[in-house]
């Protein structure tokens, strides 16, 4: 026996029931259909690969941008055989258009400590199918900054110090070479005043020489003698002074060098640090200028 | 039974070579490394030591065949092109660049320097004792002014070669209006060429233009074009009948190739000389 409803809230319940849970399950895929479209499910996708040698920083779902612009995310990072990593880069197909010859993915941060993301730097060749590989560099976080400044400074110090005890070194080539040339230079002197002494009193004698007494002749005789002596000792000074520059000069200047290439090594690596190398001007690879009148 | 054999066999092969196939490594170390010995290498030739502009051209071509970076190759076979012709060996520059040129073919690469291959192969080709107009023709219209100064400049060697001095002229002249302070050394070379060009009939122009190279030279400070400079200086004179001024002009050269260590140049110039003294 069918039992009649009389309460009209219960009337037609069942339909009440499915209208309910259509409409809910309709909002809901319309809701995720939005919600899918806002985050691209919906859009066609083309894949680009990069390579790099660390993976520190970058993970899978990293959003990869053009000119501040959302075109894309990392969609998948492995480890490869020869240890570098893939990264594959899901773009947007109507961006693809940006992926040319040259292109290059920079792995950039927002400030020095905001969110990570890759910035992609468009080239000017042929379109880029998709599966290709483009360049990727990574643009140093803070920390590394610090981390490689740290380094650098401490090579420069290092190499600083170096040269400081290298010059100051008691037995060393720059002190010796020192001394000696204050000891040979004292000699010269002396035997300088020495010599213009004994020419002082050689013009005197002249016109005694007219004499020709024996007394004269003697004393002629004995300061001849005297300037002989000190001729060898001139001699003696210079040999002394062609010795020190033989023997310390080599070696002083081969040190300089030596130095100066270690000082153009740091001055290389400054170079090459973040943020100083974005300042200096990348010199562009060209061949050597064709002259055409060369013979 | 045999055909699935061979289906078998090449199967196996095609496995083996796709296992065995590694595309390149992108790695920017390298290229910076590469960067960086072709400049030291376009250093190293600027100053005049040719010989370790050489060894460090060759050292990076191998580095960028390893990294397959093409255009960097293409622009050091250019360079050695370069570097040989002044050698005076031109086959060995030939075959530069025609390596370069094949490369080129292969890949995809820069636009200014496919058109640095094509007047580099043209201009080898004139070193040769061939003619390649049309190359010429096609960078003269280059978006790059000193490509096509260049560019006109040879074609107008190639003009007067074939005996065709007038329209010679005028690509010297188009070369001397592009060139505004672009290339001194290209400037210099237009005078030249003018002064040789006018050498057969107007005199006092021939004269002043050759001497205006001259100038352009010293201010440059490129003993070669000195030297060279002097040289046609030393022709000029002499056939003009002013024995004087000739004899002067190519004792000046002797002394620029005797102290450049030129034996051949010194040679023909003595030889000149002793032809002017009879």
């Amino acid at each position: 026996m069918k039992i009649k409803e009389t309460d009209s809230r219960f009337i037609f319940l069942r339909g009440k029931i499915l209208v309910f849970i259509i409409t809910a399950i309709v909002g809901a895929l319309i809701f995720l259909y939005f919600a899918g479209k806002e985050r691209g499910f919906f859009t066609k996708k083309k894949d680009f690969y990069c390579l790099t040698s660390k993976a520190t920083g970058l993970y899978v779902g990293m959003p990869v941008r053009i000119s501040g612009f959302k075109i894309g995310r990392v969609k998948k990072m492995e480890l490869q055989d020869d240890g570098f990593v893939k990264l594959t880069l899901s773009i947007e197909e109507s961006h693809a258009k940006w992926f040319r010859d040259g292109t290059v993915a920079l792995f950039s941060k927002e400030g020095f400590i905001g969110e990570s993301y890759i910035e992609i730097l468009p080239g000017k060749g042929q379109p880029l199918k998709p599966g290709q590989t483009i360049k990727f560099f990574r643009q140093a976080g803070i920390e590394e900054i610090a981390g490689e400044l740290k380094e650098e400074i401490s090579e420069i110090l290092k190499g600083v110090k170096e040269t400081i005890n290298y010059i100051n070194e008691p037995e060393g080539n720059i002190k010796k070479s020192i001394n000696n040339i204050e000891r040979v230079s004292h000699n010269l002197i002396e035997t300088t005043n020495q010599l213009n002494i004994l020419l002082v009193e050689l013009n005197r004698k002249i016109p005694e020489i007219a004499d020709k007494s024996d007394k004269t002749v003697e004393e002629i005789k004995e300061l001849i003698r005297l300037l002989q002596s000190l001729s060898k000792e001139l001699h003696d000074t210079a040999t002394a002074i062609k010795g020190v520059t033989k023997k310390d000069m080599p070696l002083m200047i081969e040190q300089t060098k030596k130095s100066m290439q270690d000082i153009d090594e740091i001055l290389q690596s400054i170079k090459g640090l973040w943020p100083i190398r974005e300042g200096i001007r990348k010199k562009e690879i060209r061949p050597i200028e064709a002259d055409t009148y060369e013979k | 039974m045999r055909s699935s054999l061979k289906l078998c066999v090449i199967t196996l092969l095609l496995v083996t070579v796709i296992s065995c196939y590694r595309a390149p490594v992108e790695q920017p170390h390298r290229i910076s490394e590469l960067s960086s010995l072709i400049l030291q290498a376009n250093k190293a030739f600027e100053r005049g030591d040719i010989q370790a502009a050489e060894l460090i051209y060759k050292e990076a071509y191998k580095k960028a065949r390893l990294i397959q970076d093409d255009n960097s190759s293409v622009i050091i076979l250019i360079s050695l092109s370069r570097l040989y012709s002044s050698l005076d060996k031109i086959e060995d520059a030939s075959s530069c660049v025609e390596s370069a040129l094949r490369l080129s073919e292969k890949s995809s690469i820069d636009r200014n320097v496919e058109e640095e291959i094509i007047f580099e192969r043209a201009r080898i080709e004139f070193l040769k004792g061939k003619n390649d107009e049309n190359s010429l023709k096609r960078l003269t219209k280059s978006e790059s002014v000193l490509m096509r100064i260049k560019a006109l400049n040879l074609l107008s060697r190639i003009k007067l070669r074939v005996g065709e001095p007038n329209e010679a002229e005028n690509l010297i002249k188009e070369a001397l209006s592009l060139n505004k302070n672009i290339s001194r050394i290209e400037e210099a070379n237009s005078w030249r060429l003018l002064g040789e060009i006018y050498s057969k009939g107007k005199h006092n122009l021939a004269e002043k233009y050759l001497l205006r190279a001259l100038e352009i030279d010293k201010e440059i400070a490129i003993p070669e074009k000195i030297g060279l400079d002097m040289e046609m200086l030393g022709r000029f004179y002499s056939n003009a009948g002013e024995k004087r001024k000739a004899i002067e002009y190519f004792n000046r050269t002797l002394e620029i190739w005797r102290g450049l260590g030129n034996q051949s140049k010194e040679i023909k110039i003595i030889e000149e000389i002793k032809r002017l003294s009879l």
